[in-house]
């Protein structure tokens, strides 16, 4: 019983995956979409029997925005369970550090004046930036408690929104509207491109702390019992850091900031399957990853335009979230 | 085995250790004994090396603890803290095999043979039936047990334990007790650690230190060491020292 539930939560993204293809405005047989996916992946030199535009749509449209919405899903959650562990704490999510803020200061400031970066680079950048300046300031004399890092977190955040909202001030209307659909985050620019920027990145980093994920169980016990069971925590804790944060980084620079993923899935997996991480890393990351795809098929499909996708987490999130708490009684936390 | 040589230690400018020697061998039961604030619970962090002292050396093994890696010295010293939540609720064996930590590398998971030490461990302090029950639905004495079979779990040959018997029963304060130092005589470790009563030092240990204001007053044999005079020194009230088939007990003078 107890196997099969894991078993069921790491191939989830299996279904969901089939599922989100035949998804879309643009009406292809079910069959259809499954024979262009199977013929193009296994034989793609094959002369196609079905109209052009129906390849175009499963392989350069439907495809790519469905791989995207995986790693993206996988990329937050994990993100957010590392974070979770390694700060002990169940409000911390990838954007903890200043992430968010400082990645949408980027965006506004490519918008504002003219760069030689795209604004996925500047996302990624300030985003970085910011979380460096977080943990720069919670450094004192080469340690970094943990509550000096949220709290550097949150002075961060403060002061990227003061500026982003200065950039703000400054920007046309019709820049203005596209940060905020960039700051609400989704797929509907999504690109063979993105995939391939996105996919190695992510794809290490949920290896990577997937490997450290019993590390991440020791350092949950706190600095001091870390450091009396033999670990280096300050190195052990800029490692993960930094995977959790370029990951998450990588991601929002692509489709923007989407709330709630990384800090309810994470939550989820907890409740599912107990607290050991080498157990809730890997599980992060299928069930995150099932979660946003199915959460984006909502979006491209309720109604006749989309929905930008962070809103729909944080809508479908919080009832559920809220079910769980009352069910399990808050148990996943002691 | 485990030595301390004229440590001094300060928090900012108040000098909270004032020279402090410690010498405890293998198979031996030291207890640092003083009122809160004496300066316990920084010795035992100096001595794990948590704390780096003013001057003075902490030596294990004949060297020094500034120059044990911290990977290394995990295998050496275990460091056994004060009853406390963690943040998750891991199964009793699960938190008893993080002390195989030093001995497995930063990508790997323990193996088969870590959780056969660990379980090793809890039947060595007497609560392997609570392996698969949740560390933080256990009671205060089993979980300070959990807490030592983890330090065992490490197999260091010093064990270090700060107030192991703070927040238990009268029941559980013994039965702890009694773990430590069978502990010690077992598996012939060099056991120290802060308490508060001085009952339970004379009893359980095979050397006391007695702590005031950073110096140690007095050291030796609990039946030298625990005296009317040296207490009225220390905590400043009247005490009468009691024999009873060959153990003392103090009794506070009430008027």
């Amino acid at each position: 019983m107890k196997k099969l539930k894991l078993l069921v939560l790491a191939v989830l993204p299996i279904p969901a995956f089939f599922f989100s293809l035949v998804i879309g405005q643009f009406d292809i047989p079910p069959l259809t979409v499954y024979e262009i996916f199977f013929t193009k992946l296994f034989n793609p030199l094959i002369s196609s029997p079905w109209p052009p535009a129906y390849e175009v749509v499963v392989w350069n449209i439907r495809l790519p925005r469905v791989l995207l919405a995986l790693l993206v899903g996988a990329s937050l959650s994990v993100s957010g369970t590392a974070l979770q562990g390694l700060f002990r704490n169940p409000l911390v999510s990838p954007y903890i550090l200043g992430l968010s803020w400082g990645a949408n200061f980027g965006v506004a400031l490519s918008l504002l004046i003219p760069l030689p970066f795209s604004p996925q680079f500047m996302a990624f950048s300030f985003g970085l930036l910011a979380v460096f300046l977080a943990y720069s300031i919670a450094k004192v004399r080469g340690e970094t408690p943990v509550i000096s890092l949220v709290l550097a977190g949150v002075i961060v955040s403060a002061f990227f929104t003061a500026l982003q909202y200065i950039a703000k001030f400054f920007l046309d209307p019709q820049a203005l509207q596209g940060l905020v659909y960039w700051m609400m985050g989704g797929f509907y620019l999504a690109h063979w491109d993105d995939v391939m920027v996105t996919c190695i990145p992510i794809i290490f980093s949920v290896v990577m702390l997937s490997l450290m994920s019993w590390r991440i169980n020791v350092l949950s016990m706190g600095d001091a019992e870390a450091k009396m069971m033999g670990l280096n925590t300050e190195l052990n804790k800029v490692v993960i850091i930094v995977l959790a944060t370029v990951m998450a980084a990588v991601a929002v620079s692509v489709v923007g900031t989407i709330g709630w993923v990384g800090l309810i899935i994470p939550h989820l997996v907890r409740m599912a399957v107990g607290p050991d991480h080498r157990k809730l890393i890997p599980l992060s990351a299928t069930v995150g990853a099932a979660f946003l795809l199915v959460a984006d098929d909502l979006a491209r499909s309720i109604t006749t335009y989309e929905l930008p996708v962070g809103i729909l987490t944080t809508l479908s999130g919080v009832p559920f979230f809220v079910y769980l708490l009352k069910k399990t009684k808050g148990r996943s936390w002691s | 085995m485990i030595v301390a040589r004229e440590v001094k230690f300060s928090y900012e400018k108040l000098l909270v250790l004032k020279g402090i020697d410690v010498d405890v061998v293998r198979g031996e039961v030291a207890t640092l004994l003083g009122p809160n604030g004496s300066g316990k619970t920084t010795l035992l962090m100096c001595l794990c090396a948590i704390l780096k002292p003013l001057t003075g050396c902490v030596y294990v093994n004949g060297r020094e603890i500034t120059k044990i890696k911290r990977g290394e010295l995990a295998k050496m010293l275990g460091h056994v803290p004060q009853g406390h939540r963690p943040p998750f609720p891991y199964t009793v064996i699960d938190v008893v095999v993080m002390g195989r930590a030093p001995y497995i590398g930063a990508f790997s998971m323990p193996s088969k043979r870590d959780f056969e030490i660990a379980e090793k461990a809890l039947e060595i302090v007497g609560i392997r039936h609570l392996k698969d029950r949740v560390y933080t639905q256990i009671s205060g004495g089993e979980m300070q047990l959990v807490l030592i079979a983890r330090a065992l779990a490490q197999q260091p040959q010093v064990l270090l334990l700060d107030e192991p018997t703070a927040h238990l029963d009268f029941k559980n304060k013994i039965l702890v007790l009694k773990v430590v130092k069978n502990l010690a005589k077992k598996e012939n470790l060099a056991v120290i650690m802060s308490l508060h009563d001085p009952n339970l030092a004379a009893m359980f240990s095979d050397k006391v230190y007695l702590i005031a204001d950073g110096v140690i007053v007095d050291r030796g044999e609990p039946s030298k060491v625990i005296t009317r005079e040296n207490l009225k020194r220390v905590y400043g009230i009247d005490v009468n020292v009691i024999e009873h088939e060959g153990t003392r007990f103090v009794v506070p003078v009430l008027e």
